[in-house]
């Protein structure tokens, strides 16, 4: 198996999207697209996170020969488990329920590290916003207000004149 | 007095349009930047 098959079969494993991957590893969905395709190999950075995210050895990610020697002498693949399909020593792939729960906050930190201008920026709208709402509902009252006195002004003038 | 008088309309323009307005702003440079350096930095190749 390459590089991209084991990829893209431990992603399908995980339910995840590419744009999920991609995410998660701050590259682009067509980035990932091209590492499944074994066009383009990530960077090292990027190999070792993929490593971590899916629970898997590096051995594992990285190594074809591994693989094929497993497959030619079954005995080795039955004793490391599962080891043709679940590539960490026997371990399963998919993450354990510990990893489940915290992944929600480690993706948001993660996400605040990446993305933090997102809070900044929409956060600095939002502040104005709320500032210059008030003032326009005191804007429009006062504009009411002073219709009412217009007219009534204007209601005393025409009384005045008839 | 006069500075008084002249310093009021200031102030209110400041603290109830140009302050909102500036944060507004500010937000959407922050966001338009922050997009740009985010998406230029982002790596292609992984």
């Amino acid at each position: 198996m390459t590089f991209g098959e084991k990829l893209q079969q431990l992603r399908q494993q995980a339910g995840w999207s590419q744009d999920l991957l991609a995410e998660q590893l701050d590259v682009s969905r067509q980035a990932v697209s091209r590492w499944e395709r074994d066009e383009t190999l990530p960077e090292t950075e990027k190999v070792v996170r993929i490593a971590q995210l899916f629970d898997v050895s590096l051995d594992y990610l990285l190594r074809q020969e591994q693989e094929e020697a497993e497959k030619a002498s079954p005995r080795n693949g039955e004793q490391t488990g599962q080891a043709g399909q679940g590539p960490c020593h026997g371990q399963d792939n998919a993450p354990s329920s510990e990893e489940k729960e915290e992944r929600p906050l480690a993706r948001l930190l993660r996400f605040l590290e990446r993305r933090w201008y997102l809070f900044v920026g929409w956060g600095l709208i939002f502040w104005g916003l709320a500032d210059i709402l008030p003032l326009l509902f005191v804007l429009l009252a006062a504009n009411q207000a002073m219709g009412n006195i217009i007219g009534t002004i204007a209601g005393g003038g025409a009384l005045l004149a008839s | 007095m006069q500075m008084a008088s002249n310093a009021l309309p200031v102030t209110l323009f400041l603290s109830l349009i140009a302050t909102p307005l500036l944060k507004v702003v500010a937000g959407v440079l922050i966001l338009y930047f922050g997009h740009r350096h985010w998406k230029n930095n982002r790596s292609e190749n992984g």
